[in-house]
């Protein structure tokens, strides 16, 4: 009898905490698939191009890098009830307050810039003219704010995440070498050895795994659904969760191409996903869906971003629970980063190039300051109390921070000057 | 007409009044900042501001190449 009670306690414990975790999950999920945007698809598809299955290990180990990073901001909202933004003025002074604000503002328009690229020549494919395909977007972002409530948003968006996985029956139809494909992910290698152009691609897959604004949109997300401290480890495994679902379509991504198109220059994943149209129509349309959900998520997820970081500092009123009428200036925001975003994709002859590049530089010259900051905050003791980082996360964390850095560095020298890596 | 105008130009006017005041009591609430300046503290953000400082001279160095132009 004891034991058929302890299974039944055991039993009712297990759904409790799936109960609880549905409730929780949510911002790491997002943050982690929206980390997978127009750009993030676009890197995936030129890297299966070029290097087929070889880069899929590379793609693997990015994903434990991404939770370290994006796990800390879960505790530092939780814990400091405060978006990044904030917590930056708070901590450090006006100086680094405003640099990281603006530096966010422009990163992240850049950045929603290169979202409407994505979206518009996803549509493009199948016939849809740009405008018609940003005045939908536009509703639909719209429609989903518009209840007011932060629940209906995240559910919304969470549907839209698992749209993303279009990609995994896209790798399937491709019809890949298993073998090949197990191999490429598990025995790391350098095809053709530590060259300039391999390096670039390793960097350009690392600058789409970790970008500024995930820090400062998941933390202030978390502050959005009222997470407390006694919720951290389930935003632990939401942000798991999401690290992993970010690699699996990372990988399928790498295989479409790498099997369809290995030996092919791919520039954009429009591209790739036209190509592919000619060899398989199916294939070619599910990358294309793809990649128009991609741009869709992170354009969302980066709007967001930095209207939560505006209002935090203003003192707007910022949270997704109020309607437009209580929090004008938030959806205001809202609106106007989007609006000036889109316009400048539907200019003719726009530099969308430049832009594209651009987003890679200024970018980092916010990645250090965002992620040193969140180092040093998550060891201030008498902020975060029993839950500042342990030895092994300062020596995981500041690890990771000092290769991000670095790396992130070289990128944006590369691009600049890509003279100087030939 | 005019009066449209101005009506649109006295708006503006105290937009721009509101922010500045409202940048200016940001300024005051953060003048302060709270976090502990140990020694890594200070290290940290001394080699950020020259971080911030040579990727400002490269930009600026590369704006000069390109109005330059090649040759």
């Amino acid at each position: 009898m004891t034991s058929v009670s302890d299974l039944y306690y055991n039993y009712r414990r297990v759904i409790k905490a799936i109960v609880t975790y549905l409730m929780i999950a949510g911002p790491g999920l997002i943050v982690m698939i929206a980390d997978n945007d127009a750009g993030g698809i676009t890197t995936y598809a030129a890297t299966g191009a070029k290097y087929g299955y070889n880069l899929l290990w590379f793609l693997i180990i990015l994903g434990p890098v991404a939770y370290i990073v994006q796990e800390m901001t879960v505790r530092l909202g939780a814990v400091t009830k405060r978006g990044h933004a904030e917590a930056i003025f708070d901590s450090f002074g006006s100086f680094w307050g405003w640099f990281s604000l603006l530096d966010l503002g422009l990163t992240d328009w850049l950045t929603l810039v290169t979202e409407f690229i994505g979206m518009t020549a996803a549509m493009s494919i199948f016939g849809i003219p740009p405008i018609v395909t940003i005045v939908v977007v536009f509703i639909v972002m719209w429609a989903m704010v518009l209840g007011g409530k932060y629940w209906t948003w995240e559910k919304i968006m969470l549907a839209f995440c698992a749209l993303n996985l279009v990609f995994i029956p896209a790798a399937i139809m491709a019809k890949p070498d298993i073998t090949a494909v197990i191999k490429g992910a598990v025995i790391p290698n350098f095809p053709g050895g530590l060259t300039g152009e391999l390096l670039f691609f390793l960097m350009a897959n690392i600058g789409t795994t970790i970008a500024p604004w995930m820090i400062f949109f998941q933390q202030s997300s978390v502050v959005d659904k009222g997470m407390k401290e006694k919720d951290i480890p389930f935003g632990k495994v939401d942000t798991a969760i999401g690290a992993f679902f970010t690699v699996v379509v990372a990988v399928f991504c790498v295989i479409v191409t790498g099997t369809l198109l290995y030996g092919v220059n791919i520039e954009s994943a429009a591209q790739a996903a036209i190509e592919v149209m000619g060899i398989n129509q199916w294939v070619g349309t599910m990358l294309a869906i793809g990649l128009f959900d991609a741009g869709l998520i992170g354009a969302i997820c980066i709007s967001l971003a930095s209207s939560w970081a505006w209002g935090e500092v203003f003192g707007w009123s910022h949270s997704l629970n109020h309607k437009s009428d209580q929090a004008p200036q938030f959806y205001a925001f809202y609106f106007i980063t989007r609006a000036s975003a889109a316009a400048v994709v539907l200019i003719p002859g726009a530099p969308l190039v430049l832009i594209t590049l651009f987003v890679q530089v200024i970018a980092v010259t916010l990645l250090p300051a965002a992620l040193v900051f969140l180092i040093i905050l998550l060891n201030d003791e008498e902020l975060m109390g029993k839950y500042k980082n342990t030895l092994l996360q300062n020596i995981l964390g500041v690890g990771i921070v000092l290769a991000l850095i670095l790396l992130s560095t070289l990128y944006a020298i590369s691009t600049l000057f890509p003279e100087w890596f030939k | 007409m005019l009066d449209y105008v101005f009506e649109r130009y006295r708006g503006l006017k105290g937009f721009f009044r509101d922010t500045a005041d409202k940048v200016h009591e940001i300024n005051q609430r953060y003048s302060k900042p709270r976090v502990k300046m140990n020694k890594w503290v200070g290290i940290s953000l001394l080699l950020l501001r020259l971080y911030l400082l040579c990727l400002v001279l490269m930009l600026i160095y590369k704006f000069y190449t390109v109005v330059k132009g090649p040759g």
